[in-house]
């Protein structure tokens, strides 16, 4: 009886540091992985910035268009310049580029902005 | 003197244990009332109010009008000068053209705003919690590139309080966190204002140049990096002013300041703090 529970007792122990060592490990694997991506993201921000301020002025010239920005793109892959227009015109679909130097144009509905 | 003794410590311990029992009955009727009751925010508050609460200057005559309270700030030079922050078209702005720029230093500040007392009090010290001490001017020429719209307003500990109105829930105030968030898009972002309550959003851009629509008698002023949340409830007018904080950190991220029907429009954090000369409190 004693010899069992003292078993069972061990079992449990090496169960709990078995399951406790593991995800130690897995999340000592994620973390700097984590970390990694968050700064590769403000790296392309940064480099984003630099394309837009070239561009900036050009886009915000169309007539109807209200801003630009650094966001995703629409399926939350990767950034993208996201336009923001007063209407979402067949027009101004035609107008405005589907590419900056490579990164992709959204264009988003805003309407006009209004201090609040 | 045995049984004395034996009867003194029993009658002793059963004191204590009765004022222990009495004070957490009394602090279960305290306490428990305050839990889930939410806060109004377009009320007058008890002194020191909570953030995130209607203000206006005075006077604001012809019209009456409101904004938001974000935070109390203390000064980068002196810590224990404290301000109330919220925009440039709140604190900075007075009649009779409500624009930014015009409300001169030690424009009084009222809580709540003079539209939600319905008239003017004047310098009344029942409704004052401040007294306008700085904005950064708006520029409203065209290729102006302006940064943030943020005044603040000389307050004191004993008449605007830290803690933000409700954010961890209804009747928890809780104060935002010391560090700021970067706000890259997909942050999940969180604020408490005047108009909307308590209320999320998303980051949707960041480095946004925008221009912003301050009515017919004031202009329209470029605005270059700023952050963009959506969805458009996240806000409404009335919330002008309020600190918009990272959800699960409390951390500031931006200064609200405009919107459309589908966006809302915050101020970097760190230009407010740079270009004002304060600090979270």
């Amino acid at each position: 009886m004693h010899v069992e529970g003292n078993t069972k007792m061990r079992n449990g122990r090496l169960v709990f540091t078995i399951v406790v060592s593991v995800s130690l490990f897995v999340s000592a694997l994620a973390y700097p992985q984590q970390r990694e991506r968050a700064a590769v993201e403000l790296q392309q921000v940064v480099k984003l910035q630099e394309i837009q301020a070239r561009h900036e002025n050009l886009v915000l010239a169309v007539p109807g268009v209200v801003g630009i920005g650094i966001g995703l793109t629409e399926e939350g892959k990767g950034l993208a310049f996201i336009v923001y227009v007063e209407k979402l015109t067949a027009a101004l679909k035609v107008q405005l580029p589907e590419h900056i130097e490579g990164v992709p144009v959204r264009l988003f509905e805003s309407g006009i902005i209004k201090a609040y | 003197m045995g049984l004395c003794q034996v009867f003194f410590s029993h009658r002793k311990g059963g004191a204590v244990k009765r004022t222990v029992k009495v004070l957490f009955v009394l602090a279960l009727v305290l306490i428990l009332p305050q839990i889930g009751r939410a806060g109004d925010p377009q009320a007058h508050q008890d002194r020191p109010i909570p953030m995130g609460v209607s203000v206006s200057t005075t006077p604001s005559l012809p019209f009456i009008f409101a904004g938001t309270a974000g935070m109390r700030v203390r000064s980068l030079f002196n810590p224990d000068v404290k301000f109330i922050l919220s925009n440039n078209h709140i604190l900075g702005a007075v009649g009779p053209t409500l624009c930014p720029n015009t409300a001169p230093v030690g424009t009084g500040v009222v809580q709540p705003g003079t539209l939600d007392i319905g008239f003017d009090p004047g310098n009344d010290p029942f409704y004052l919690v401040g007294l306008k001490a700085f904005h950064v001017p708006i520029n409203f020429a065209p290729g102006a590139s302006n940064l943030v719209d943020a005044a603040i307003a000389l307050t004191d500990p004993a008449l605007a309080d830290r803690a933000i109105l409700d954010i961890l829930g209804p009747g928890l105030n809780a104060p935002p966190t010391p560090e700021f968030a970067s706000a890259l898009p997909g942050l999940e972002v969180i604020k408490s204002g005047r108009t909307t309550g308590v209320t999320t959003g998303t980051v949707l851009s960041t480095n946004t140049t925008v221009r912003v629509n301050y009515g017919p008698g004031c202009g329209t002023a470029r605005f270059v990096g700023q952050i963009v949340v959506t969805p458009g409830v996240f806000s409404a007018g009335g919330d002008s002013g309020s600190a918009v904080l990272a959800r699960d950190t409390l951390r500031p991220v931006g200064l609200l300041f405009a919107g459309s029907p589908t966006t809302v429009l915050l101020n970097h954090i760190l230009f407010v703090y740079l270009l004002l000369g304060v600090f979270v409190d």
